[in-house]
């Protein structure tokens, strides 16, 4: 799907009402909010539970055109290059279900479908994303610390498989927590093998992992210098 | 161009946005009370200075106690939660909830002063394992309604039906202290923790009603008590209520000061350590066959438990030292006025913010909060519970004024909060039957009541039947209020909801 981007940001909880004013002025049009946790990195604060941790998931889909007025937006409006203040990545589109559910995400604007899109193994950048067990976060950040990761985001998730569990009218399924984790392209393989070794599937968090690529990322200041 | 956000404060530590909260939901009422300080009820000034230091215990023991919330009470409450539901076996989950039921009731710090009214007539212990009992017995009903999916709706009329019809065979003047324990029972340690019990268990499920049957755990275990202490009142048959007020110290000096905080934090030190113990025991006894939990996981509940206990102490001394004798003399005087009437608006307005400073409250709009993922935004559902809380301490009061009976406030209350759970979405039914037991906490007991004990020592009303029954109606009018903003709700989403009725399968766009 060309002249479409699916924008994941990722900010602390306070700021929740300032960047869905910030969508609303900007036009864009659906945006899912979901609550999630930054990973820990102060230790001794995090053992006092006193670490903000807080953030807020805002999942948006936007027209291409939109992406440059928003990255413009992103650092000027939002001040997001600040170390702390949140993430913006793009992430490529194939496909969309239907002429109403494009309606839903860009109103009744019309998409450019430009043919000069960008070959995915060009990305600089790419979206880890890991799946384990409850309570397997530590265990994932601090093989991906090791490998030069800098920050994740954590979001709750429950696990349903193939075949649920019942009891009674209860269907009990398994707590997950999925990890996401911006890494450049070239720390890629160090990050998931670093992952794939200490929580993998072999192990008691039963860590499944993957990586999407990203066409932009702001914010996270780490990027900003590395360009 | 707009404002930009203040992004300035680039602080790590969510000290100091605990801080602001706590400010904020006590600063209004100690504000409130020192207004009427000077104006309407002069105060001693030893008593005025208690009740600023007791202000200060407040709003500090408020900030750690929601921060132990956060990081020790709400965590193993879903843990203990998820791991019960996850054996997968009603023979443990039965007996499991039941023992929970009982000793989170017991170890509650409000049901001793509750016993303590009643010691002429029976046996303090009588009535703290009957209540015990009652909170164990209603657990286990909502869990097997979780298990059973049957409506809350359905369980709630049969049960408050149960509880009026017992309530004809009551004396009289025992039924205002039945619904009142109902409330009380519920207080600042058990109502975290047992929400915390239902997320637990909601988080585990991936069914639609997950979310649903998340809350309504505390609904269920505030009726409880109430059938507990009827049936008491039935079989003892107490004529008297023993409601003789503590006789209030006079301070005449700072010493005497620093001597009654000072006489008093021992006693809450003690207390707060009962009501804490059965939770960790709790917790450990389900580390052998729960989930596994990191050792780091462990360390930090830990020390959430220290904040919830330093935090809980300096809550309960600086209500108890510092804002009882006041609400109290208070009461006293507004009691005497020629004009006064003039308790009814202001008790309104203490109504309204002293419901903020619940640390209860806190901790059921944040589960509310992150269970809808933020579609219910805390603000609406806190100023849903300052309407219902105004209007019940205005209710409260107009029944001391006048001599009116609880029942004539109980009875159409509770028929309008029932037909409404048949009206409004059942996750506003379950945050809102579940919010009467919150919305009556610490607070409400040793704040609201000595006000409204103190009006009735002037006023002349009968303190049995007049002074009693605020913690009833403060438990009561939120069921309302909070079904309303779930209708509003409903009526707002139907709206937003714009259907596409073509049938016509479309094509994927590529």
């Amino acid at each position: 799907m060309k002249g479409l981007k699916y924008l994941i940001t990722i900010t602390k909880r306070e700021y929740s009402e300032d960047y869905i004013a910030f969508f609303r002025n900007h036009g864009v049009k659906t945006v899912l909010s979901q609550l999630c946790n930054g990973t820990a990195t102060e230790s001794t604060l995090s053992l006092l539970g006193l670490e903000k941790t807080e953030k807020v998931m805002f999942n948006t889909i936007i027209p291409e055109d939109e992406v440059a007025p928003l990255i413009k937006g992103f650092l000027t409006e939002m001040d997001i290059s600040s170390a702390g203040n949140g993430i913006a990545v793009f992430l490529p589109i194939d496909s969309i279900g239907g002429a109403s559910s494009l309606k839903t995400f860009i109103g009744e604007k019309t998409i450019e479908k430009k043919e000069n899109d960008m070959n995915l193994n060009e990305s600089k950048n790419v979206l880890i994303i890991t799946i384990v067990n409850k309570g397997n976060t530590d265990l994932v950040m601090n093989a991906a610390r090791g490998a030069g990761a800098g920050g994740g985001t954590v979001v709750r998730g429950k696990g349903t498989g193939a075949e649920l569990a019942k009891f009674f009218g209860v269907s009990i399924s398994e707590e997950k927590e999925m990890i996401y984790i911006v890494s450049r392209r070239d720390a890629r393989d160090g990050i998931m093998k670093a992952i794939m070794e200490n929580a993998g599937a072999h192990t008691d968090a039963h860590g499944v992992i993957f990586s999407l690529p990203i066409d932009t990322v702001v914010g996270l200041k780490l990027f900003e210098n590395v360009d | 161009m707009r404002k930009r956000p203040k992004f300035l404060t680039q602080d790590k530590t969510i000290i100091s946005q605990k801080v602001k909260e706590a400010f904020s939901s006590v600063l209004p009422i100690t504000l409130i009370v020192l207004l009427l300080c000077v104006t309407f009820t002069p105060l001693d000034s030893g008593l005025f200075l208690s009740f600023i230091v007791g202000a200060f215990f407040v709003i500090l023991g408020m900030g750690l106690f929601t921060l132990g919330a956060d990081t020790a009470m709400t965590p193993i409450g879903e843990y203990v939660g998820g791991s019960v539901m996850r054996t997968k076996k009603l023979w443990i989950i039965i007996p499991v909830c039941f023992i929970v039921g009982v000793l989170i009731t017991v170890s509650e710090p409000d049901l001793q002063v509750l016993a303590s009214q009643l010691t002429k007539t029976m046996n303090a212990w009588t009535l703290i394992i009957a209540v015990g009992v009652g909170v164990g017995v209603f657990l286990v009903i909502a869990f097997l309604r979780i298990v059973f999916k049957i409506r809350l709706s359905y369980l709630l009329l049969i049960m408050y039906v149960a509880v009026f019809a017992l309530s004809f065979f009551v004396p009289d003047i025992f039924v205002p202290l039945a619904f009142d324990s109902g409330g009380v029972t519920t207080g600042p340690m058990s109502v975290p923790f047992i929400i915390a019990i239902g997320t637990g268990v909601a988080s585990m499920r991936s069914d639609n009603a997950s979310e649903t049957d998340g809350f309504g755990l505390t609904a269920l275990c505030s009726i409880g008590p109430i059938l507990s202490v009827m049936i008491l009142g039935i079989i003892f048959k107490p004529e008297t209520i023993d409601t003789t007020a503590e006789t209030l110290i006079s301070i005449e000096n700072s010493r005497d000061l620093m001597y009654l905080f000072g006489t008093n934090i021992p006693h809450y030190l003690k207390e707060v350590a009962i009501a804490l113990l059965p939770i960790v025991a709790f917790f450990f006894i389900f580390r052998i066959f729960g989930a596994k939990l990191s050792k780091k996981n462990v360390n930090r509940i830990l020390i959430g438990v220290l904040y919830t206990y330093v935090g809980l102490v300096l809550f309960l001394t600086g209500v108890n030292v510092g804002f009882l004798p006041v609400g109290t003399t208070i009461g006293q005087s507004l009691g005497s006025l020629p004009y006064n009437w003039i308790v009814i608006p202001i008790g309104m307005i203490i109504g309204y913010y002293v419901v903020a400073a619940e640390p209860a409250v806190h901790v059921l709009t944040k589960q509310v909060f992150e269970l809808t993922a933020g579609a219910i935004p805390k603000k609406a559902l806190r100023f849903s519970l300052m309407i219902g809380v105004s209007v019940s301490v205005g209710l409260a009061m107009l029944r001391i004024l006048f001599d009116i009976p609880i029942m004539y406030f109980l009875i159409p209350g509770y028929l309008t909060a029932i037909v409404l759970t048949f009206v409004v979405p059942e996750m506003f039914t379950a945050i809102a039957f579940d919010s009467g037991g919150v919305a009556s906490g610490a607070m409400t007991a040793s704040f609201l009541m000595p006000l409204a004990l103190g009006i009735c020592s002037t006023v002349g009303a009968n303190v049995a039947t007049q002074g009693f029954g605020v913690v009833a109606m403060v438990a009561m009018t939120p069921l309302i209020t909070i079904q309303f903003l779930g209708l509003i709700f409903k009526i707002k989403s139907r709206k937003l909801e714009t259907k596409n009725n073509s049938p016509t399968i479309e094509e994927i766009i590529e």
